[in-house]
């Protein structure tokens, strides 16, 4: 039997924030194929919420609830969504287009999982269009769970596009397929820094004080 | 269960050790068929018997991305959860899910498990929980006294030899 390598993996630092226990570390990524050159953006974010994951569950599974201040809508609630699909768009008008994620796997106050499958365009979600597309564009874990009356929170998050294809790969430097990736990559942070995980914890800390 | 570790070295330092479970957990009684993350799309086998590899596979590995994460699902078995080791219950559900992520801040790799085990046991009024408790608290035990401090030595011994 045969087998196929894997691709070597070449890394790009982008960020990486340490604020105590929040923690946000973005790296883009670039491997080739037969089919081009392939580049992408790992981001993962730690925080913790003070809560339950009882608590903070309600909100963490609605990524609408957090994250529509800045910018992001879902055409549904995410964790009452296995193995069903839904739309990221940054237009709150704009939830009927073509749905780029679907849900693998929810653990209520506990895990999801998304992937994201290769799609027609090149839209790897909240209409960012990167690339080609030609590839998986993306793929999520979510984690959750209390130590000590807090919930610890962590993301890992992968998106990805085929940036360039034939003569115009091979003529491309990895730094090059990169570079694309950056208004995406740097949008994140700051959605996260100042939106997201703000959001989040108020939303928790609101439904704490009026339970 | 849970369990959150940091390793004194890089995610490319950490990764060939994470993603071969049986470099970490062999000493604690955990034998697999296979390295877990050279696995996407296959299945592996746990046991705790090393000459116990020629059953059914229980653990399906859905996706691997390097240096970065590993999820495994547990179909259905077909008898009790867990095979000949941990009979619990009388199986009917997924056995398992679990994920794993790693990455890299400054020099230290942070290492998170996530991952549920069920099986259909018991009566209404029953307390169900009984039959997972030893199970739960030998792994406890286990993650504790060696497969965190094994993965650490592993990586540390790796980065020495470099």
């Amino acid at each position: 039997m045969s087998t196929v390598a894997a691709p070597e993996i070449s890394y790009f630092e982008a960020y990486s924030d340490v604020d105590g226990e929040e923690k946000m570390k973005a790296r883009y990524f670039t491997y080739r194929i037969p089919e081009g050159l392939v580049a992408g953006v790992r981001m993962t974010v730690h925080f913790t919420v003070d809560g339950t994951p009882k608590e903070v569950w309600p909100f963490l599974k609605d990524f609408n609830a957090w994250q529509n201040s800045s910018g992001y809508y879902y055409s549904g609630v995410i964790g009452e969504l296995e193995g069903k699909s839904f739309r990221l768009t940054d237009d709150a008008d704009d939830l009927d287009g073509p749905h780029q994620y679907q849900v693998a796997k929810v653990l209520d106050e506990y895990v999801i999982v998304l992937f994201q499958p290769i799609g027609e365009s090149n839209d790897v979600g909240g209409n960012w269009t990167i690339g080609q597309g030609g590839v998986s564009p993306g793929f999520h874990i979510v984690g959750c769970d209390e130590f000590d009356g807090r919930t610890y929170v962590t993301f890992h998050m992968e998106h990805a596009s085929l940036m360039a294809s034939g003569e115009a790969a091979d003529a491309m430097t990895e730094e090059e397929a990169t570079v694309p990736w950056e208004g995406l990559t740097m949008a994140a942070r700051a959605k996260w820094r100042d939106g997201f995980i703000p959001t989040l914890r108020q939303l928790v800390a609101d439904a704490r004080r009026n339970a | 269960m849970t369990v959150h570790f940091t390793l004194d070295g890089t995610r490319k330092e950490a990764w060939p050790f994470v993603k071969d479970f049986n470099a970490w957990q062999n000493s604690e009684g955990y034998y697999y068929d296979s390295v877990i993350g050279d696995q996407e799309g296959g299945s592996f086998r746990l046991s705790t018997d090393p000459n116990d590899f020629e059953g059914s596979p229980s653990y399906d590995v859905i996706k691997v991305i390097p240096e970065y994460v590993i999820v495994v699902s547990q179909p259905i078995p077909e008898g009790a959860y867990g095979g000949k080791d941990w009979s619990i219950g009388q199986g009917g559900v997924s056995a398992g899910f679990h994920i794993v992520g790693l990455d890299q801040f400054g020099d230290k790799t942070i290492v998170t498990f996530h991952m549920e085990h069920a099986s259909l046991v018991g009566n209404e009024g029953e307390d169900v929980t009984e039959s997972w408790r030893p199970m739960t608290e030998e792994a406890a035990r286990k993650w504790r006294e060696g497969l965190i401090p094994n993965m650490k030595r592993l990586v540390a011994e790796a980065r020495r030899n470099a």
